[in-house]
């Protein structure tokens, strides 16, 4: 038994009657005799001094060590007799006796430990220093909490520490990979002792709500010892602040005897999980070898309902052939969509010329209209994009996005084109391939849309659709080695319960229990493993398949020899913003060669969407970018409502509430990225928090309007989620018309003209126009180059044709104008926000009535609005049930990425952090 | 000597090196509360809030602390010795060189000698020899380290360090032409009878403070450690009460820095209509003396701090451009007119 | 003109001593925990790529050698600015230590002297041009 602070102070002792405080020893603390002998004892919340608190003030309930008490003085403690006491102690006060007694004087051993306890606790709990790494949305809002509203600094812990090995407590702030588990482990293993772990949100803690992914671990307490879990999707900085707290707590109680890091023979090191055909912990590997081989997954997913593969859509769209679930029961036909590639696009007449256009160019059969996109077979693929980037009178230059689609007998992948000359010609081309997996093989367009690169690599890394002509079609998402294509409609996840949501273990059982996602897998872990893999012997957790192959060794910059460096800048590194990789070589300080690497946050997003009801997918939609939730709410919905028909047409009110809301996102987020482009170049967060304060303000909005500072999840297909509440139209006008500008000319007049960041960012990672939009860069990069390219104006949305704003664009494309440009979107911003809180009208927020159920008609949309990163856009293809079929997301930021290399060529180490700044990508919306 | 004077030496070096050792600690506390209020921020508040005390005032002793009972992580693949020979280097060398640093009035009719080598006529070369020293605790750490973020860190960070070492050396050469000694109380006391030096050389001034941010490896100038680009730089493997050297010695040099910028170009003690003298003393006058130094050095240090929370870094081509063509070629010319100058006035208006 | 350099060494030792204890008592009072990660170099949480020790950038070796020129040629500038107004009558009485400065360039010699360091100067600046001009302070 232990027992707190045990016998020195037993109140029953001692003292002569009539002492003040022998009248009243059941107030001080209470003891109860147990049969057995030990006292248990519990302290009175009422103790009469000091209110119950110990030598540092703090309260003894918590506090107070925990001391194994030595049988010798529980006995002392159970006697009742009062112990002689020396003469002397008549003569003080008894009351400051026994304080001294119990606070100063050391009276025995487990008093001078307790006292030791406590200087040693108090050192560690007083300076936690968080190691600076930050995984997924969560880690925004441990970067809030050192802003000034919260101020962590207040605790001691704002000293965060790039490198683990000075810091004392990891907070594991996010959605955690089987990518980026092997790294987090290691990092863990890195510190020094004493360590800690905070799993910060849902997903650290358990794997949240992208638990079912097929690379989300679901939960680092799986890998590593956690001590606190703060709750939460993700926690408010209070709740994070409420974490450290707890640890605080946690640490008071420890006592130095018992430090396990201070004992031999314990181990403290976590084995680092190796990335096989799976993440395979390497403390469980017989038991999945074993389970593996008598294939025990097969064997369950066999029983299982699987997804239902649709036919590709043909030209003639009244001919679907009656597909049959696996119940039996015919499927009822559903309802058509009006085929179109987007709101805004070239239309039936202009895809009918250019179809023809094409046959006779390139020859009959180069091009035929497919549900208003042209079907291309593959081998004319890159003469007919050729063709329409170079020669035809529109020229489509912008490969907007490219995706993919399993269907029944093909996979397709599909090329959205824009032309930059004439925005809103949107096309879309289809390409098909052998559906089995492993065959598809398709011309790569990487020489003539440098954009497609990434693209495509993610198309092989999901679908398996090989290009030909692609000069490094490498896995990018997950990682070489994985044993399947996840993006396949054959793929069930580890997790796989039903094709859609809602799941039966999660309604049918009721309150008594519901199957928890690991019962479902007979490795009891997200994990799932071919039965033939054989390979057990060479996992390693050393080895790392992802970004191991070495850069191309670089161009010797001067005669003289010397070694160039390769280095590895991230996962976690403080300037990578989350968990994005570089591989670098450097001469000297100049970089030779670099690749990025990401998918180390990738979250399986799209198959998740792809289980998903269609409105059950807008809170997902929200943990992109986990900075414009309300940007990527309103390209989701604008795809949904594209399929739906005028049915779903919003109402007035909601069309100005959509806007509003898009572009405080937008000024929010350009805050955000103007001034942690400012932390990359060095000055040191003081303009990040002078930006994240107004952006505190608006999220302070949206929390009032939606319920959630961050992850809002406000819009609805037809309307937004509920009215504003009284007053937030006057808040949101003080803020737009009498903080905002002031802010932003601000933020102008102390950055812009500063002698430092102009050295820094003139003619820095100059990016062409023609580059930019032979790369596919989106939003403020691409403006940046000079391409007045703004979705916004280019195909209109929403109600934004309404509204009087100009579309910015620098001269040079280089660092400065992409910083520069921020700042005059904002300012546009604040504009159209103007307007819109001037002109909103009343009247409702949602087209029709609320339902759980949305009944979306099949058909395909690509939904796309200018998000602050860039043009953010929703592939999604509906075959009449209560789930998208296919759901892909075009991400500025993953696309942005792809010119990176180009502008990093050439500058120094420091150029490149500066670069990526003004990418302002985010993981969420990079790896997905 | 006798035993005595050795002694009271002893116990003279004790107390400053308490003292700076404490100020230094507390110091760290100071930028942090810069940093909290340059940000908006409050900055450490709570530890110490436990036994009454305001404005975190235990923080330093909790981070101290927590330091000494850290555990003190040597990887296997560094060059031991040097590895730890580093961080000791570090605060070695930031610590002695307080020897020859003025506190307070110095001189034979003086209560107490605030220095503790009182009769080293060449203090001012010393300081330089001694800081440059520094250099080797971080490039020994980058290389010892064997880690690619601390090695280009001690690279860059030697390649600054040794290039501002020489406008540092140049710009003060002005003040020492015009004072005529090597040792500072001399320098301040040419100053209180004639003008403070940043009034008579005022590039000589810019030049230097500019320079001694760079040897202190402040922002904007800060990077060897660059935390955005190279993690911890060269302290990146460093962890425990190895870093908290390499901190202290940093901030040590900070010190170290002010006071040489207070002793040469701001008058040391001296301020204007007080009517101090090099002689003058009598209680009243020596803290007088004291204080208004250290006041002058602190505000150095607040000056210094104040910069790393506003300004952002330079790239380090633009760092040795700024060194090799701008300070070097204008120390140069600031030598020349002033010995120009000076021999024009000292010959034909004296 | 007296140079005491006894404080200094004591200065000195008691440095090297607080600097010890520091070390020792780090090492003595933290835990130890090795393991094999642990020991591993740090780099951003991956495995390093190759060793960190390289030959590295020539201009790094460029810097130092122009360092050590223009410092030790700094060194004879500093007797120089010293000596040259040390033997004025004005400034000894400004001595703290109470020793009446006899050192220093004598009067007559003073316009020599000073032209020779400005020859000096003029050769240092000569050099330094020829060095920038060679292209040693093009960092990228």
């Amino acid at each position: 038994m232990t027992s707190r602070n045990a016998a020195p102070d037993a109140p029953a002792a001692g003292g002569r009657a009539g002492h003040p405080w022998r009248k009243r020893p059941a107030r001080f603390s209470m003891s109860v005799m147990d049969a057995a002998g030990p006292v248990f004892r519990v302290e009175s919340p009422a103790a009469p001094l000091r209110r119950g608190r110990d030598a540092i003030g703090r309260p003894v309930r918590i506090a107070a060590p925990i001391v194994r008490t030595p049988p010798s003085i529980r006995r002392l403690a159970m006697t009742n007799q009062p112990p002689v006491r020396p003469e002397w102690t008549t003569t003080i006060d008894p009351i400051l006796q026994k304080e001294l007694e119990r606070y100063v004087l050391v009276t025995n051993w487990e008093k001078l430990l307790g006292m030791v306890d406590v200087v040693y606790n108090w050192g560690r709990r007083s300076s936690l220093w968080p190691l600076g790494f930050g995984l997924a949305c969560c880690a925004i809002e441990m970067i809030c909490t050192a802003s000034s509203r919260f101020d962590i600094a207040r605790f001691g812990a704002e000293v965060f520490r790039g490198s683990p090995r000075q810091a004392d407590l990891m907070i594991v702030s996010g959605t955690v990979t089987k990518t980026m588990m092997p790294l987090i482990a290691r990092l863990y293993d890195q510190m020094p002792e004493p360590k800690y772990v905070m799993a910060m949100g849902a997903c650290a803690s358990g794997g949240g709500p992208f638990k079912e992914g097929y690379n989300v671990v679901s939960g680092v307490d799986k890998h590593l010892p956690v001590d606190v879990y703060v709750p939460g999707c993700p926690p408010t900085p209070q709740a994070l602040l409420n974490g450290l707290i707890a640890l605080q707590r946690k640490i008071d109680g420890e006592t130095i005897v018992q430090a396990p890091w201070y004992r031999g023979g314990v181990e403290r090191d976590v084995p680092i999980p190796a990335l096989g055909p799976d993440l395979v912990d390497l403390r469980t590997v017989e038991l999945a070898a074993e389970r593996t081989a008598q294939g025990l997954i097969e064997k369950r997913e066999a029983g299982l309902e699987k997804p239902r593969l649709i036919p590709a859509p043909t030209a003639d769209p009244v001919d679907p052939p009656p597909a049959e679930a696996p119940s039996g029961k015919p499927v009822k036909k559903p309802k058509q969509a009006v085929a179109r590639p987007s709101a805004v696009w070239l239309g039936d007449a202009g895809l009918a010329e250019l179809a023809d256009r094409l046959n006779a160019e390139l020859g009959a059969g180069t091009a035929a209209i497919v549900q208003a996109g042209l079907l291309i077979p593959a081998e004319k693929l890159v003469d007919a994009a050729r063709f329409l980037r170079d020669r035809n009178p529109i020229r489509y230059d912008y490969l907007a996005s490219l995706q993919s689609v399993h269907y029944q007998d093909c996979i397709e992948v599909n090329y959205h084109l824009d032309s930059t000359s004439r925005p809103g010609s949107l096309i879309l081309l289809r390409v098909r391939v052998a559906e089995a997996e492993g065959e598809g093989e398709l011309p790569s367009l990487y020489h003539v849309y440098r954009g497609a690169d990434l693209q495509e690599r993610e198309v092989y890394d999901m679908m398996g659709v090989r290009f030909v002509g692609h000069p490094e079609l490498k896995r990018i998402l997950m990682w070489e080695g994985f044993a399947y294509h996840p993006l396949r409609k054959d793929y069930l996840e580890p997790y796989y319960e039903a094709p859609t949501k809602v799941f039966a273990s999660r309604v049918d059982e009721g309150f008594g229990r519901h199957v928890r996602a690991e019962e479902l897998n007979p490795h009891g872990t997200n994990l799932k493993i071919p039965q033939g893999f054989k390979d057990w012997a060479s996992l390693s957790g050393s080895n790392d398949p992802k970004g191991e192959a070495p850069l191309p060794g670089g161009v010797q910059v001067e005669e003289l020899e010397s070694d160039q460096f390769q280095v590895s800048m991230g996962p976690q590194h403080p300037s990578t913003h989350g968990v994005f990789r570089m591989n670098v070589r450097l001469d000297g300080e100049t970089i030779v060669g670099l690749k990025p690497v990401m998918g180390y946050m990738h979250r399986n997003h799209e198959k998740i969407g792809e289980r998903n009801t269609f409105l059950m997918n807008f809170p997902f939609t929200d943990r992109l970018d986990y900075l414009t939730s309300m940007g990527n709410n309103f390209g989701y919905a604008l795809a949904i409502e594209q399929l739906m028909g005028d049915e779903a047409k919003p109402p007035e009110r909601a069309e100005y509430i959509r806007v509003i809301m898009a572009e405080l996102t937008r000024v929010a987020s350009h805050m955000w990225s103007v001034g942690f482009l400012l932390n990359d170049l060095g000055a040191f967060f003081t303009p990040a928090l002078y930006a994240i304060e107004e952006r505190e303000l608006i999220l302070d909005l949206f929390e009032w309007a939606s319920g959630s500072r961050m992850m809002c999840n406000y819009f609805r297909f037809g309307g937004v989620a509920a009215d504003l509440p009284p007053g937030w139209l006057d808040r949101c006008r003080a803020i737009v018309e009498d903080r905002l500008d002031r802010k932003i000319d601000e933020l102008d007049r102390y950055l812009s003209g500063n002698e430092i960041l102009l050295d820094r960012t003139k003619g820095v990672g100059v990016l062409s126009a023609e580059d930019a939009v032979g790369y596919s860069t989106g939003g403020p990069v691409l403006r940046a180059s000079g391409v007045a390219y703004d979705v916004r104006r280019a195909a209109p949305y929403g109600i934004y044709d309404r509204f009087e704003f100009a579309v910015p664009t620098g001269r040079a494309g280089d660092l400065y104008d992409r910083y520069y440009i921020r700042i005059l979107e904002m300012r546009e911003s604040v504009r159209i926000l103007k307007q819109a809180v001037r002109k909103i009208p009343e009247g409702p927020v949602l087209a029709g009535k609320k339902s759980y159920q949305i009944k979306v008609p099949a058909g395909e949309a690509y939904g796309r609005v200018e998000n602050p990163k860039g043009e953010l856009g929703f592939y999604v293809v509906a075959d009449g049930s209560a789930a998208a079929y296919r759901y892909h997301v075009r991400s500025p930021s993953f696309i942005n990425l792809t010119a990176l290399e180009r502008m990093c060529l050439g500058r120094t180490i420091a150029d490149v952090v500066g670069i990526l700044g003004s990418l302002d990508i985010v993981l969420g919306e990079v790896d997905r | 000597m006798t035993l005595w004077v050795l002694i009271g030496i002893v116990i003279k070096i004790l107390m400053i090196v308490g003292i700076t050792q404490g100020t230094v600690a507390y110091l760290i506390l100071v930028e942090r509360k810069i940093a909290a209020y340059a940000q908006d921020r409050i900055g450490p508040n709570r530890c110490g809030a436990q036994f009454g005390l305001p404005a975190a005032l235990l923080q330093p002793l909790a981070d101290g602390a927590k330091m000494l009972l850290k555990e003190d992580v040597v990887p296997k693949y560094v060059t031991k010795p040097l590895y730890i020979l580093a961080p000791w280097i570090a605060i070695v060398t930031a610590m002695i060189g307080f020897a020859v640093v003025p506190f307070g009035p110095v001189g034979p009719n003086q209560l107490i000698d605030f220095q503790i080598a009182p009769n080293v006529d060449m203090g001012l070369l010393y300081v330089l020899a001694v800081g440059s020293l520094a250099v080797y605790g971080v490039i020994l750490a980058g290389w010892a380290s064997n880690n690619k973020y601390a090695f280009i860190g001690g690279l860059r960070s030697s390649a600054q360090l040794i290039s501002y070492e020489l406008p540092l050396g140049m710009s003060i050469l002005g003040m020492l032409l015009l004072a005529g000694s090597l040792d500072m109380n001399q320098v301040i006391a040419w100053q209180s009878q004639n003008a403070w030096g940043v009034l008579v050389q005022p590039l000589g001034f810019i030049l230097f403070f500019t320079s001694a941010f760079a040897e202190t490896n402040r922002l904007p100038f800060d990077l060897p450690e660059s935390e955005q680009e190279l993690v911890g730089g060269f302290h990146t493997e460093y962890s425990a009460m190895k870093f908290g050297m390499f901190f202290l010695g940093e901030y040590l040099h900070i010190i170290t820095v002010s006071f040489i910028t207070v002793i040469l170009f701001w008058g040391g003690w001296h301020l204007p209509f007080l009517g101090l003298t090099p002689e003058s003393s009598g209680l009243i006058d020596t803290l007088l003396k004291v204080g208004i130094i250290t006041g002058k050095v602190f505000l150095a240090i607040l000056f210094i701090m104040w910069i790393r929370w506003t300004l952002p870094r330079f790239r380090y081509d633009q760092l040795m451009d700024l060194a090799w063509k701008s300070m070097i070629p204008l120390a140069l010319i600031n030598l020349v007119a002033t010995a120009g100058i000076v021999q024009l006035v000292r010959t034909y208006w004296n | 003109m007296s140079t005491d350099f006894t404080p200094i060494f004591l200065f000195l030792a008691i440095a090297v001593g607080t600097g010890l204890s520091m070390l020792a008592l780090s090492a003595l009072l933290g835990p130890r925990k090795e393991t094999r990660v642990k020991q591993m170099p740090y780099e951003s949480g991956m495995d390093p790529i190759g060793d960190a020790r390289q030959r590295f950038d020539v201009r790094f070796y460029l810097v130092a050698i122009a360092f050590l020129l223009f410092d030790v040629e700094l060194l004879y500038l500093y007797p120089w600015a010293v000596a040259q107004w040390s033997a004025e009558p004005a400034l000894a009485v400004a001595n703290s230590a109470g020793v009446v400065l006899t050192a220093g360039v004598p009067p007559i010699f003073r316009a020599m002297v000073f032209w020779e360091i400005m020859v000096f100067v003029a050769i240092l600046t000569a050099a330094f041009a020829y060095a920038w001009k060679k292209g040693v302070f093009e960092w990228r």
